[in-house]
Parts: C-alpha cells; structure tokens; sequence
C-alpha cells in the first residue's frame, strides 16, 4: 500500500495541477492559448504623466491616450475604438512601408528561424518561434488585408483582433529584443525585428507601452540622454573620471571638452558610460586613446545620448531623437561624427539615419586625422564607429601598446548584436582586442559573428521586474560563455554595447558568477602608454595588474 | 535480479523516458525539438537536460554517491527561471520512480526488485530535497543579482549625480520635514 501511495503521490506532483497555482499544462492550438501575465513575466506600463509628456512633444496620436493602467488587469482603460485603432495603423504602415507588406506576405512557414531565437531557447516557448511570433500579426494581417483570411478565416490561419490578441501582442513583442538572429537564417531574408518594431508602434498607438523605454525616451528628449542628465551634470561626471585616470597613470588629462565649436570631429557616447559601472572604464580607455593620439574633438551635452529609445516605441520618435545628432553636428560645424560602443545607435545610424534624417551634405566623408584613412563605408551617413577608427590606428602602429597590462584578463568577445548583425562589425573589435589582450579565446562558432546570441534584455527589456525573463532570454548566450570560462578560464567578456555592458553583468552574475563584463575600449585604455605616464601598476578599474597582486599601491 | 543489475542494464531506455518526461512539461511544440537537436548551444535546455539526468542517474545508481550538486546545478539554474512553480521546477525527480517501476513491473520474477525499491525511493527523495536546496540557491542569487542591479542605478542617482532638478526636490523635501517638525512641537 505504501508503495502504491507513493506512486500515487509522485504522479499527482509530476503530472497533476501544479500545487502552487493549480494550472494544468495544456497543448492546444497554439490560437487557444491565452497570455496571462503575472508579476515577473512583463514589464510596468508607462506612467501618465510620461506618456503625457512624450505626446506633448511629439503629437499626433502616436501614443494613445496618457491614463493609469495595469497589466494583470482585464481592463486596460483602452479607447473605445482600439480595434479600428489598430486596423487603421496596420493599413497605414502597410501602405508606407513597403519591406512591412512584404514580411507580411511572404513567409511559407519553413520553420528556418524557429530554433534561432534565444528567447524561444531559453524559455521553450512555441509563440517565441520568431515564425510563430510573426503569426501572432500575421494572423490579424490575413483576417483583415487577404482575400483568403477574409473568405475562409481561421482555416487560412486568420483571426480577429480581439483583446486576447492584443495581451498576447504585448507579451511576446516584448520578448523579442530585435536582435535579428533569426533573420540570418530567413531564406526570404524577413527582418523579424521589424516585424517586431511594428506591433509595438501599433501596440502604442493604444496606448499599451512599458515605462522603461518611454522614461528614458522622454528624458532623451527633454536634456539628450536616458537619465535625465542635465548638462552640467553629464559635465562633472565626465570630469570626475579623470580624477580616476590621473591616479592610474598619475597624468591629469587636458583634451576632454564640451560643445567645443570648430572641433573637428563630434563624438557620441551612450550616456551610461559616464555614470553607469562598468561603461565609466570604456569613457576613460576614450580619453586616454584621445589624448594618445592628439584628437581634436568635442562632446555634446545636448546630444549626450547615443542610445535611442525612441527606435523601440516607433520611428517617428526614432527619428526625433536621432536627429540630434545631425543637428548638433551641424551647430558645432564638425567635419564628422565618431560614435562610441553602443548597439542600436548603430543600428539606427546605419539602416534609418540617413533616410530619417540624412542627407549629412553639410558634414565631410570621415577621414582619421592621425592616419588619413577615409571611411569610404561611412560616406553617407558620416559617422564612424569607435572600433573602426582603433583598429585603424593600430594597423598604421599609431598607438604605443603594452598587451601584458591586460594580462590579468583572459578574455572573450560577445558581438553585441546591433553593431554585429545591424552594420557588419565583426572583425575590428577583434583585432583590437588581439593587439591589446595576450589571452583571448573565442565563443563556439555558432555562437559568435553573424550568429551571436543577444544579452536577452536589448530593446528596452534591461529593466528589473523581469529580471526571470531576462535569464531565460540570454541563457544561449551565458551557456557559450560557460564553456569558455570551463574550458580557458575566461574571467572578462569584453563586449560593444552599453546595454550589454550592463545588462550581461547581471547575466554572468546569475549564470556565471567570476566573469566580469568590460568594453573593448577600457582593454585599449589599459594597454596605451601614454608618454609621462607612472609606472602602471592597476588597471582602469583600480585592480592590481598581473604580477602586482601584491604591490600596497594597487588598491 | 538485483534492482542495481537492472537499473545498469536498462539504463539508456529508463534516461530516454526520463529526459523525455521532463521536456515534456516544456510545451508540445517545443519538445521535439528541445529531444533532436544534439547541440549544446543550438539547445541549451536539452543538453542540460540529457547531461544532468543521466549523471543523476549514475549517482542513482551509484550506492556510495550522495552528492548531486555538481551534476544538477545547471538544471536547475535553467528550472529555476523559467516559468514554473517551485513545486513544477524539481517534480522531475520523482518521475524516475514511476518509471523504475514500470520496469520491474514488466520483468517476470520482480520481487527481488520490489524489495529494493523503498532503498531506491529514499535516495530519490534525498536527491529531491537537494534539488530544491539548488533551487533556492539559485533563486536567492537571482535577487542579489537584481538587488545589485538596483542598488548600483540608486547609488549613481543618489550619490553622484547633482541633477538640479533632484536637489530641487530634495530641498522642498527638507523644508517639508522641517515644517511638518515645527508643527508637531507646537
């Protein structure tokens, strides 16, 4: 009997209701299974007064209507109209963007991008195949824009919009970063990110939106960068980070400046790199690389902001805020833009900001003072990436290097998926990283370059309450970090990403306790010697450097 | 038959059903593929799953080996973050009870087997019990993770950022104390 109990008892456990939530797992068409958000699973929606804001200065209806709202709730307090909303927005996109109708159409199911997507690796989730995540629109789009979804419906894999349609929207549109893996893989070469970028504009357009991209596209509007950072602000942190260098390398540097009219070239950071643990080491590896080389350059304190939220809520924000750059460039009369380590900043310079903002005719084709390269790949949208503009200077032996103050680091690169995937920039940081580092060790093959896997939080998902969500999404790629570590000791994962240079910190925490995350440009910046330097006994981030673990100075 | 003889015998038929039980609580739609693709960073989750059940079933097997840590750690990591209930994300481990029995209820003269079973079922459900221990292990570490996270964004926002519209806030904020201090000592 007692056996018999036990067995009882371990079926009821294994394949009974769960104890805590009484839930059932079941199997049905993928149509017939409800989204049901509970707290962990989604992110807070944006708040009133922001969404007020935001539709205040960028007019038009693109946000809904700015009111109080909760996500577990049945009642969104959406418009009374939402569906035709939403229909209507459809039809416009579908009408403006020709690559939108396309996508729409012409995807046979071959299931090529089904097994790509790291938040369907990570969490097991069909609706998170990128094909199936794509039905979840695509299915409106046949119901309401086909013949064959008019005539024969559900059998043509259409369906209304209905409200169930609209939570499963919100819940795995925002389980997509944009990351484009899947697209690699995609015969007909669909972007899944645009896909992706276009639910969530119509999703806005009902006034359904999460409040960790609006705060900080707001704030980028109101003073240029995600925080809030007000010029003089954005200045004295800036400053107070050479106070940090000057005890490194015991060298006050003079070269950093703001709003400099008349600078040759304007360089744009994402803010966190002033503020935000471990992107500071990455502005301090920029200054010093700045000041080894002599650069004549300026930062803006208006356009303080790489990062561009705006590009995940829809383009017209995207290119409100884009626009800084551009703008301000013209205001300072540089002759071009180098752009620091930051991900969709470079996907919206390289794919949008010429046709959003461009033509840049009032800028020159970038050229490096220091070796005379012309960035012929930059030609149209005039702005360099801070990568491309190293590696340059390393192959003409511009900088004097020491790879051995890395040699505390045995390091990895992760392909921050923007600067990857969205403009090529596979080779450069590799490069860098093999003349600054003796130890580097590369990721399994399909899990680097082109095929790289996304930190799991990109696309304004880096926010805390779904922190669960975050470790499922960038399991794939802590696991090939794993490896690395196991198998070479791997202690840095080395990255060109200011999202990445956050977000993965909480990624290794988790999955890989000892590995720290760092910006290609802090290797640089260890490695430079710089002419009047001390000897060198810690590294940008005060710790001893190899062979000086001992030594009292290093703190 | 000794339970230990069959359990090396049948070993690989008894880790397939195991392994296919336990991605069998992940949806239909995914455990086919979550079952075929061998590789492990193509598929984390069933490398994970192979990897950790059968190294669970050779301690299982094993009558001196007690420690399961090393081999379920990144089992459960993955467990504890996906969208299970405490209860859900270790229930895997008293599947294999049923599935043992099954097997010695198909062998002819099984009550050698029998016998042995309850032996059998104290040391799954010691391996239960540690499996839950990783479990909030793990979990424990997700919050320090998210505590850190958001203790480094405070410390910026309080400590060193001097955004003016902050200490606006943080002035009006003082004179409020102080006024409402005035009040409740008058």
């Amino acid at each position: 009997m007692a056996d018999t109990k036990v067995d009882q008892m371990s079926v009821s456990v294994v394949e009974g209701p769960s104890l805590m939530t009484g839930a059932v797992p079941k199997q049905d068409d993928w149509m017939d299974v409800p989204a049901v958000f509970k707290p962990g699973n989604y992110c807070y929606p944006g708040k009133e007064s922001i969404v007020a804001y935001i539709d205040k200065n960028l007019p038009g209806g693109l946000f809904g209507e700015p009111r109080t709202w909760e996500v577990e709730s049945d009642d969104w307090k959406l418009p009374e109209n939402w569906k035709e909303i939403i229909i209507q927005g459809m039809k416009d996109r579908l009408d403006k963007f020709r690559s939108f109708k396309v996508f729409m159409d012409c995807c046979v199911r071959c299931g090529a991008c089904a097994d790509k997507c790291h938040f369907f690796l990570g969490t097991g989730d069909p609706k998170n195949m990128p094909v199936l995540r794509a039905e979840l629109l695509r299915s409106v789009y046949r119901n309401d824009f086909t013949k064959a979804g008019k005539i024969l419906g559900r059998l043509a894999g259409a369906r209304e919009m209905t409200f169930g349609v609209l939570k499963e929207w919100f819940m795995y549109f925002y389980q997509c970063t944009e990351c484009r893996r899947c697209s690699v893989f995609c015969p007909y070469g669909i972007d899944t990110a645009e896909i992706t970028m276009m639910a969530r504009e119509l999703l806005h357009l009902v006034g359904v939106n999460t409040n960790w991209i609006l705060e900080p596209a707001s704030n980028s509007n109101r003073t240029g960068n995600h925080l809030g950072l007000q010029p003089h602000t954005f200045k004295e942190n800036a400053e107070f980070l050479l106070d940090d260098i000057e005890e490194v390398t015991g060298l006050r540097l003079n070269s950093l400046n703001f709003n400099r009219k008349g600078a040759e070239v304007l360089f744009v950071i994402p803010s966190a790199d002033v503020f935000a643990d471990p992107g500071i080491f990455t502005f301090m590896g920029y200054l010093l690389l700045f000041e080894h080389i002599g650069l004549d350059y300026t930062i803006s304190t208006y356009s303080s902001e790489g990062g561009n939220f705006g590009s995940f809520t829809n383009n017209e924000l995207m290119k409100k805020l884009n626009g800084k750059m551009y703008a301000e460039a013209k205001r300072l009369g540089v002759k071009w833009i180098l752009g620091g380590e930051c991900g969709h900043m470079w996907r919206v310079i390289h794919q949008y900001m010429d046709t959003m903002n461009g033509p840049a005719d009032f800028l020159e084709v970038p050229k490096s003072p220091i070796t005379g390269t012309v960035f012929e790949n930059a030609a149209s949208s005039k702005m360099v990436h801070i990568s491309e503009f190293t590696a340059d200077l390393i192959k003409h032996g511009k900088l004097k290097l020491d790879p051995s103050r890395n040699d505390h680091r045995i390091v990895t690169f992760h392909d921050s998926c923007n600067p990857a995937r969205g403009m090529g920039l596979l080779d450069e940081p590799r490069y860098i990283i093999k003349n600054v580092c003796n130890n580097f060790h590369e990721m399994p093959e399909n899990t680097i370059r082109e095929q790289t896997f996304c930190c799991g939080s990109g696309t304004g998902l880096n926010t805390g309450e779904i922190m669960d969500l975050r470790m499922r999404g960038g399991l794939p790629r802590a696991n090939a970090v794993k490896h690395v570590r196991d198998k070479h000791g791997v202690n840095m994962l080395s990255c060109v990403c200011a999202i990445d240079r956050a977000t993965l910190l909480a990624l290794m925490g988790y999955w890989n306790p000892g590995v720290e995350v760092c910006g290609v440009s802090e290797l640089v910046g260890n490695a430079l010697i710089m002419e009047g330097e001390k000897e060198r006994d810690s590294g940008l981030r005060f710790e001893p450097l190899a062979g000086m673990e001992g030594d009292d100075n290093a703190v | 038959m000794k339970l230990s003889g069959l359990l090396a015998e049948k070993k690989s038929a008894i880790v397939k059903k195991w392994v296919n039980h336990l991605l069998g609580t992940y949806s239909l739609d995914s455990s086919g593929f979550l079952q075929k693709q061998t590789d492990r960073f193509a598929n984390p989750i069933g490398h994970f799953v192979n990897e950790g059940l059968n190294g669970l079933y050779d301690i299982l097997c094993d009558k001196d080996a007690t420690d399961v840590t090393a081999i379920l750690e990144n089992l459960i990591n993955i467990r504890a973050v996906q969208d299970f209930s405490p209860s859900r994300a270790v229930a895997f481990v008293f599947a294999i009870k049923k599935i043992v029995r099954e097997v010695c209820d198909k062998e002819k003269e099984n009550g050698e087997l029998l016998v042995a079973l309850p032996d059998f079922d104290k040391k799954v459900d010691n391996i239960a019990l540690q499996a839950f221990d990783l479990y909030m292990t793990s979990r424990e570490r997700l919050f320090q993770v998210r505590i850190k996270e958001l203790k480094s964004g405070n410390y910026i926002l309080t400590d060193r950022a001097k955004c003016s519209s902050a200490m606006l806030r943080e002035d009006q904020r003082r004179q409020n104390e102080k006024t409402d201090i005035n009040h409740s000592t008058t």
